[in-house]
């Protein structure tokens, strides 16, 4: 499933979590040439997801 | 999405309002609009160029107020320019809108300056309720990307530049924007991105080993702290122990206290026995001494008494003189007194018998030696009489002492009996054992009082160390949290590389394979298409059994407008599949496309102008074409004409040909 230590083990849940909720934030800036922000909202994503 | 009107106002050289009501019959599904040459159909293409990008791909892009209006200005009056679409999209309808407004600066100035302008969108959603975002010009760039404009607003007789080798960045980015290959793309490049810059950079910045440290230090500080509590607990026993024993001793000397009067009591009076027994001693030796001395006169007593009877005897006979010198008896005479002091007279009777006496004396040795016998009888007899006297004297005394030394012994008695029972134990020792004990508690409090300071700083230390190890605890949650969040990024991005990887192929296959469909339906010569590994579109023919290229031919522009177009309709069906699909991708979610053709017969001859005239409809759920008369003809009309639900004319006005009219314009009119 993931890395063998358990303090930093992560869910396969979390993991297509965070997978569906980037694809969504690129799919909402895709028709910019520059996404402004969305390394910020992936990390955003990422920090929810994962606490 | 599927066009309902385009209304516009004022916008090059459409003068005053006009509009264009799309046919959205599913049978007749494309709306032909006929322009001649310069009548208007690319500034009628650039309407939806500049509604959603706020852009104009014409000459003079500035230049997009109709002059005719501006010339019926007047100078500082305003200039609207509109231009408005009503559409649907994803289940909703929308109006959408962008506005331009300008002032005339000079009777002559017929572009104006743009004093003011702005975009609107506005939505019903499926509850019927109309939503209006907050950021138009966003929402109208999300629609269709600006950079995959040139693939649903074309100019046919540029198209064909989409199937030359240079512009294989455009195919590859109409593939991946459109395809989902782009979502997964970004996705990966931001993920990475945010793994190492933000979830790395955390990891080193709150990972250290301090609270390893912390903890060692802790467990040392804990059994220092555990050895000096048992310590302190030892000490507090000591103390009760020996405060104990403290009030034992005291309780002791309290109970020995009520015995010391008697004790010293008994102690004088054992001195004082001793004393008198002293006494008695010396009264003894005395008695030893005086009987050893004088003893002899209580045995010659019997032969003093029978001399003296027999000297007085003999002075009685006269044998031996009187006691009574005759010079003595003179002597009294002549004084005329007696020794009894009786006055002695002559011729008087006690003076006769005085005078008497002197007849009576001896003769002087005579006298003189019975006078010293006689004396010396008499002091025998009184050193006998002293003696008695003496050694009684000594006995009464050594009684005396005995009696005393008796009233001692019954006194020591008692005392004794008072005393009896209770330990006869030295008060002195006790008050030498109370000593060290109140020394040893007192050593014992002081040991109590630097274990007590060592335990509170001990437990300070432990304090600041737990504080820290809770500060270190949290950076190294942190640095867990930021770990696993590092790991989730990295997962994350490593999954979406693997779907990538197949995808792309996927993806490429898919549109290869459609477009090469598409294109056989238009042109059954021996052409093909393929989508190259670099993604550009290439146009093949067999020749003599071999494969040339042909893409880069200048003489192929036909074949490369088809494959341009082929492929336009190949990402329009994939992408409608897709959205009409119930497969829920989040990086290819689909979606309906209308196509606006401007000229898409351009360099077509007529029999490609026929397979395209009958694949058209079929490209897209909506079309819009934009035709000049001449392309309009035979095998064109004959095709479309049975698609067209709706046609327009554009009709332009010449000034050169209308004498009343001073600038050109075009007005829209419908053919019914």
């Amino acid at each position: 499933m993931s890395r063998n230590n358990p303090d930093t083990e992560v869910e396969d849940e979390k993991i297509a979590a965070v997978i569906e909720r980037v694809l969504q934030a690129e799919q909402d800036k895709l028709h910019l040439k520059n996404p402004r922000g969305i390394r910020k909202d992936i990390e955003d994503i990422i920090r929810e997801e994962v606490k | 999405m599927e066009f309902d009107t385009l209304r516009l106002s004022n916008f090059r050289q459409y003068y005053g309002d006009q509009s264009v009501k799309f046919s959205q019959d599913e049978d007749e599904n494309v709306t032909v609009i006929h322009g001649a040459n310069g009548a208007g159909k690319s500034a009628l293409r650039n309407t939806f160029l500049w509604l959603f990008y706020n852009d104009v791909d014409l000459p003079q892009p500035d230049h997009v107020a109709n002059e005719r209006a501006m010339a019926e200005a007047d100078v500082g009056d305003p200039i609207r320019v509109e231009v408005k679409l009503e559409f649907d999209h994803n289940d909703r309808h929308y109006w959408t809108g962008r506005w331009a407004e300008y002032e005339k600066q000079a009777s002559d100035d017929l572009d104006g300056e743009l004093v003011d302008e702005g975009s609107h969108v506005q939505y019903m959603d499926v509850d019927g309720k109309t939503v209006t975002p907050e950021n138009p010009n966003t929402s109208l760039e999300r629609f269709i990307p600006k950079r995959l404009s040139h693939l649903f607003f074309f100019h046919g007789e540029e198209i064909d530049q989409l199937s030359r080798q240079d512009n294989q960045d455009k195919v590859r980015d109409a593939i991946r924007n459109l395809m989902g290959l782009e979502i997964l793309e970004r996705s990966i490049r931001h993920l990475k991105w945010v793994q190492k810059n933000a979830f790395e950079e955390e990891m080193e910045e709150y990972g250290s080993d301090e609270l390893s440290e912390y903890i060692v230090a802790h467990d040392e500080k804990q059994e220092k702290l555990s050895s000096k509590k048992e310590r302190l607990l030892d000490l507090e026993q000591s103390i009760e122990e020996t405060e104990g024993e403290l009030a034992s001793v005291e309780k002791r000397l309290r109970e020995l206290e009520d015995t010391r009067e008697l004790q010293e009591e008994r102690d004088k009076l054992e001195e004082r026995e001793k004393e008198l027994r002293e006494e008695i001693e010396e009264i003894n030796n005395d008695v030893r001494e005086t009987c050893s001395e004088y003893g002899y006169l209580v045995f010659s007593m019997p032969a003093v008494q029978k001399t003296a009877e027999a000297l007085e005897e003999k002075r009685d006979k006269g044998e031996i003189p009187s006691e009574i010198k005759a010079r003595f008896v003179e002597d009294r005479l002549d004084m005329g007194q007696c020794i009894c002091g009786r006055d002695l007279i002559e011729e008087t009777d006690p003076y006769e018998q005085v005078k008497d006496w002197k007849t009576k004396a001896g003769t002087n040795d005579l006298d003189q030696a019975a006078t010293n016998i006689t004396s010396r009888l008499r002091g025998i007899t009184k050193a006998r009489s002293g003696l008695f006297d003496e050694i009684q004297d000594d006995l009464s005394r050594r009684r005396a002492r005995l009696d005393e030394i008796n009233e001692i012994s019954e006194r020591l008695d008692d005392i004794s009996d008072q005393i009896s029972g209770k330990a006869k134990e030295d008060i002195q020792e006790l008050e030498r054992r109370r000593g060290q004990m109140e020394e040893r508690i007192t050593n014992l409090d002081q040991e109590m009082d630097r274990v007590e300071n060592e335990i509170k700083r001990i437990k300070e230390q432990i304090s600041d160390i737990e504080s820290d190890i809770e500060d270190a605890r949290e950076e190294e949650e942190k640095s867990k949290k930021a770990r696993r969040r590092f790991i989730a990024a990295q997962r994350a991005r490593e999954e979406l590389e693997v779907k990538f990887e197949s995808y792309q192929d996927q993806v490429r296959e898919q549109v290869d394979d459609t477009v090469k469909e598409i294109f056989d339906d238009i042109i059954s010569k021996n052409y093909w298409t393929e989508i190259g590994e670099d993604y550009s579109l290439d146009v093949y023919k067999e020749v003599g059994g071999r494969n040339d290229l042909i893409s880069s031919v200048p003489t192929s522009t036909g074949e490369r407008q088809v494959a341009s177009l082929a492929f336009i309709g190949a990402l329009t069906y994939l992408t409608r599949e897709q959205y009409r699909s119930s497969e829920n991708n989040v990086y290819f979610q689909g979606g309906v496309y209308p196509l606006v053709m401007d000229a898409p017969f351009g360099y077509l001859g007529t029999e490609y102008q026929r397979g395209v005239s009958k694949k058209i409809p079929h490209l897209a759920d909506q079309v819009v074409v934009l035709v000049t008369e001449p392309q309009w003809e035979a095998e064109v009309k004959h095709h479309l004409e049975r698609y067209a639900g709706k046609q327009y004319y554009l009709e332009y006005h010449d000034p050169e040909k209308e004498v009343d009219i001073e600038y050109e314009y075009t007005e829209i009119r419908e053919e019914v």
